[in-house]
């Protein structure tokens, strides 16, 4: 299978290391090979959006093409992350891919309220697991036609 | 206070009325019999006095003219020739004549042939022997045939007066007949001398209804005609008829001024004149309307006094009447103990001792009434600080419950979510070791890899399971009309989709309808029919059937399946959570899909209950009854 390199940032939001050590190895195995960028808290994951905090000199044109996202986080919560994105003009487009433990009922009607575009529950097994990151990666890395940027 | 007041006045007018009406229309009545007598009385009394006035007044001026008539026979007793003598002695007796009697004006004496032989009178010469012709002249042939002829009214041109002549013949042989003018002023002079009261006068009228005498002597001088009155009418048709004389008539007319007057009257027989008499009404009946005066003036005290008396006695009887109402009222408004005093002694008395025994005994009714309110006041309180601690002990729990559901639903978050993760990492990295380092172990380090990874696998499914489990109690039911064979339909197509290659036969009845939730429904038959399914896989000719059937009265739905079945020694741990009847390499299962049911049916108001026999299938009986 061919790796796919392209200029397409990969947001993770994940605070458990275990998890983004498996996310990566995931991502790997498919030989998906995009920038990376990691993100521990809900705090960090929409100062590195919104270009504040220790993410103010980062550049703002610079967008990721998907966003892999915990509900379950330290400081901000997923959903509240989810809300804000949505709420601003400049992050409302890019598409988010809920990546959570919970199969709660509420989590999943509370996510689409917010307009998640995908809702995927991490399986325990981690065979699962790769084939989900595979098949998440390949349809909004490859098959997914972005939202053009603004000139 | 403004109707008692109102009504007080009304029975008091009442009474007053009642009153006032009696003692007026019998004073009024005693007043009127009283006028009538009077009346009656007092017109006799007048006619009495009129009708003897009138057959006075009569017999005056027949008198009058009887000795006027009588002093011209004198005159003739001697015996008449036409010596001169005799003339002489004739012109001597008219002379001393006409001095004794001043009414007669002029006499003549003719001879017994009518002739005219003496003619002496006080306006003219006296005339012997002027041969006038007077035979053919009634006053000489009717007085000839020996009865005093007396003429009608007439007058002469010389005098206003009215006059009569008398005529009369003489003694002997040779007698002539003495002729003398009567002037009638003098009647009127006898007639102002009779008078009645005050304005009462009489008059006479002739034959023809001419005045020939009345006091305003003008009147007869000016000939005054009065056969117009209805009274004179009368008189005239009266004298004309002589059999109807008797008493004379009375009445009330109109006189010549137009006055209301009493008036009579009476004939004087031998002239065929009449005198009336008349007087003024008002003063002919001046003590009659004294008296209705008095009568009046009495009826008005009586009235007035009655008026007095009726306000006394209305007072009398009403006041007690009062009394009774006012108490009455009182009694009315709640003032129990309120008597009511009235002495009068009679039946309005013992009313008043009837209000009081009344009022006496509503006191009593109202003071057991009181209690009762009282006593139905505090059991009503006493239930609502019954009600008010249920309420509150009520709130407390639903604020435990609340608590409790709270603490599970995060407890659940944390499990569905904390628990899983090391799961994950726990296979995610085994697996690494498989991939990455797999050549470095022997077989049996590999083994054990893949035992911590099933193991994991497990795990993550047990905490699925009693995820569901909790979700059972925790998930709020939606209750609506459920079609359970439909139900049971779809989820043994997905069983028969996930294991195609399996031969299984399913019967199931049609139209079961049920209301309940129709999630939680699912999920047990989810469960039911997973568990029939999974049992029946050893069996060749595997059958589950889906039925209903009766349970005390109520429809039990059943699920039975011919499969490995169970010992109904351990029927009671069937639905307990994490007990298994089987080993696990010989059916898998966590142990948690029938407690996972009962739930369910539980919630739902059901029974679940089962049969079986090891080897022989099971049979799982539930009711709903939401």
């Amino acid at each position: 299978m061919a790796t796919i390199i392209e200029d397409k940032v990969i947001l993770l939001v994940e605070d458990n290391p275990d998890d983004e050590a498996l996310a990566i190895r995931a991502l790997k195995k498919n030989n998906i090979a995009n920038q990376l960028v990691v993100t521990r808290d809900g705090a960090d994951a929409l100062d590195y959006l919104f270009c504040t905090g220790a993410h103010a000199d980062r550049d703002p044109e610079v967008q990721p093409t998907v966003i892999f996202l915990d509900l379950k986080l330290p400081k901000v919560s997923g959903l509240e992350v989810l809300r804000r994105l949505r709420e601003d003009r400049r992050t409302q487009s890019i598409p988010v891919v809920a990546l959570t433990s919970s199969n709660e009922d509420k989590d999943i009607a509370d996510s689409y309220k917010y307009h998640v575009n995908s809702y995927i529950r991490k399986p325990v097994d981690f065979v699962q697991f790769v084939e989900a990151v595979r098949q998440v990666g390949l349809y909004w890395l490859v098959l997914n036609h972005p939202m053009p940027r603004a000139a | 206070m403004g109707s008692l007041s109102k009504s007080r006045g009304n029975l008091f007018r009442k009474y007053m009325v009642i009153f006032v009406t009696l003692i007026g229309v019998a004073s009024l009545t005693s007043g009127f019999i009283e006028i009538y007598f009077v009346y009656q009385q007092n017109k006799a009394a007048e006619v009495l006095l009129q009708q003897e006035k009138a057959i006075a007044a009569a017999s005056q001026i027949e008198q009058f003219v009887k000795e006027t008539e009588h002093q011209i026979a004198w005159t003739t007793h001697y015996p008449w020739n036409t010596s001169s003598e005799a003339v002489n002695q004739r012109r001597l007796d008219y002379l001393r004549l006409l001095r004794q009697v001043p009414a007669i004006t002029a006499i003549s004496q003719l001879d017994p042939l009518g002739m005219e032989q003496l003619r002496v009178s006080r306006l003219a010469v006296d005339v012997i022997g002027s041969q006038s012709d007077l035979s053919r002249d009634p006053k000489f042939f009717l007085a000839k045939t020996g009865k005093t002829y007396f003429s009608p009214v007439y007058f002469l041109k010389e005098s206003a007066d009215p006059y009569m002549t008398i005529a009369m013949v003489g003694a002997g042989q040779l007698a002539g007949v003495t002729v003398a003018e009567v002037n009638l002023k003098f009647i009127s002079e006898l007639v102002s001398q009779i008078k009645i009261g005050e304005g009462g006068y009489a008059y006479v009228v002739d034959t023809s209804g001419q005045l020939i005498a009345h006091p305003d002597i003008s009147l007869v001088l000016r000939r005054t005609d009065l056969s117009s009155l209805p009274q004179v009418q009368a008189a005239l048709a009266a004298s004309a008829e002589p059999a109807t004389l008797g008493r004379p008539q009375v009445s009330i007319e109109r006189n010549l001024q137009k006055n209301r007057v009493l008036t009579t009257y009476q004939p004087i027989a031998p002239l065929g004149w009449t005198v009336f008499l008349e007087q003024p009404l008002n003063e002919a009946f001046a003590p009659l309307y004294d008296s209705i005066l008095r009568a009046i003036l009495l009826v008005i005290i009586g009235l007035g006094l009655s008026f007095l008396a009726s306000v006394v006695m209305a007072r009398k009887m009403v006041a007690p009447i009062l009394a009774l109402q006012s108490g009455a009222a009182r009694i009315g408004a709640g003032m129990l103990d309120q008597t009511i005093r009235v002495r009068t002694g009679d039946e309005l008395e013992e009313l008043g001792e009837e209000f009081n025994r009344m009022s006496t005994q509503l006191r009593a009714s109202y003071a057991s009434l009181n209690h009762q309110v009282e006593e139905a006041e505090r059991a009503a309180q006493d239930i609502k600080q019954l009600a008010d601690s249920l309420e509150h002990r009520v709130a407390e729990r639903t604020a435990e419950l609340t608590a409790t559901n709270s603490e599970l639903e995060a407890f659940s978050y944390s499990v569905s979510h904390d628990l899983r993760t090391p799961l994950r990492s726990i296979d995610g990295f085994s697996q690494a070791l498989l991939e990455d380092y797999g050549e470095k172990l022997d077989s049996t380090g590999q083994e054990y890899l893949r035992r911590v990874r099933a193991a994991t696998q497990r795990m993550g499914q047990l905490i699925d399971d009693l995820l569901g489990l909790s979700r059972t109690t925790r998930t709020k039911m939606e209750v609506q009309d459920v079609d359970l064979s439909g139900l049971v339909e779809a989820v043994a197509a997905d069983l028969k989709q996930r294991q195609p290659e399996r031969q299984t036969e399913f019967a199931i009845a049609p139209g079961a309808m049920v209301k309940g939730d129709g999630k939680l429904l699912r999920i047990a038959l989810e469960n039911l029919l997973g568990n029939s399914w999974k049992f029946t896989a050893k069996q060749p000719q595997a059958r589950i059937e889906f039925g209903v059937t009766q349970s005390d009265g109520k429809p039990a739905f059943f699920i039975r399946d011919n499969g490995a079945g169970f010992d109904m020694a351990y029927a009671d741990k069937l639905f307990g959570a994490f007990q298994r009847l089987h080993k696990t390499d010989e059916f898998e299962g966590s142990g948690i899909g029938l407690a996972t049911v009962q739930r369910v049916i539980h919630r739902h108001g059901g029974r679940i209950w089962a049969e079986g026999a090891v080897g022989k299938g099971a049979t799982f009986y539930f009711t709903i009854l939401v």
